[in-house]
């Protein structure tokens, strides 16, 4: 995998292995209707000073992500969840920043579903 | 909550994960290729609101559920004489050994770290699973 690249493919191939692109779809849908709404809660408590609502709201993203490979997204998050477990609140772009990742990633995945719909396999790289 | 269809003679886990797509995964694996019924909740009470009730061959619990966590259901259940055997694998993740070392000194059997193998997972429970016996009927 590229350092760079936002996404591991390995985990959404796993998924079109096991249950095909129904269940890389349910999946993908399911990031989707669950990780934006903790995002923008994240924003919330950060503007709100709440430290611990931030962590708590980071870590379920992180977890998100890492299961389905999204790398960038999981990075920003554990970087947040880490300063907010030591008490210390995102800076202020940060939120705002791991919003966009996570936005950037569902896109990534849906696109790298289509790869994997096509029989493409594991790409090289997958990104927007 | 989700309780697959049960089955009498499948094997009953139960799995307390708050995150809708590990969740959704970890259920997939264990129902549709692993063969087992799974219950899944999302947070401490409810899981052990479903011990209490529920004949099971194994727990999956994530350590960081809302309210009650998994440290705290994992204790709770082995202070429970029909839950002292009961296979246990926690759900963790990267950075976090304090937690894991806690949950092995309550009595878990076993740990995966996120981002996690569901064929791994599996292959762990299997390993268990021919360890123990299913816990006692309530």
């Amino acid at each position: 995998m590229d350092a760079s690249s936002p996404i591991d493919p390995v985990f959404l191939s796993d998924l079109h292995e096991a249950g095909g692109d129904e269940l890389v779809q349910d999946v993908i849908a399911t990031f989707a209707a669950s990780v934006p709404p903790r995002a923008a809660a994240l924003q919330q408590a950060a503007t709100a000073g709440q430290v611990m609502q931030v962590a708590a709201a980071a870590h379920a993203i992180l977890s998100a992500a890492a299961m389905v490979g999204l790398v960038e997204v999981e990075m920003l998050a554990r970087t947040l969840e880490d300063r907010a477990r030591g008490g210390t609140l995102p800076p202020a772009h940060a939120p705002a920043r791991l919003a966009q990742a996570v936005e950037e990633g569902i896109g990534s995945l849906q696109q790298l579903a289509r790869q994997l719909r096509g029989g493409g396999g594991v790409p090289a790289e997958a990104g927007p | 909550m989700t309780d697959e269809t049960a089955q009498p003679d499948r094997a009953v886990i139960l799995v307390a994960e708050d995150d809708p797509v590990t969740a959704k995964i970890v259920v997939y694996r264990l129902s549709r290729d692993a063969g087992m019924d799974v219950i899944q909740v999302a947070d401490g009470e409810a899981a052990l609101d479903v011990a209490a009730h529920r004949t099971l061959a194994a727990a999956i619990l994530d350590i960081r559920l809302p309210g009650l966590d998994g440290l705290g259901v994992l204790a709770r259940l082995r202070q429970s004489a029909r839950h002292q055997r009961l296979p246990i694998i926690m759900l963790t993740s990267l950075g976090t050994e304090t937690d894991i070392i806690r949950g092995f000194e309550l009595g878990a059997d076993d740990y995966v770290v996120k981002p996690f193998s569901p064929a791994e997972l599996v292959a762990r429970l299997h390993r268990l699973l021919r360890r123990r016996r299913p816990t006692d009927p309530a």
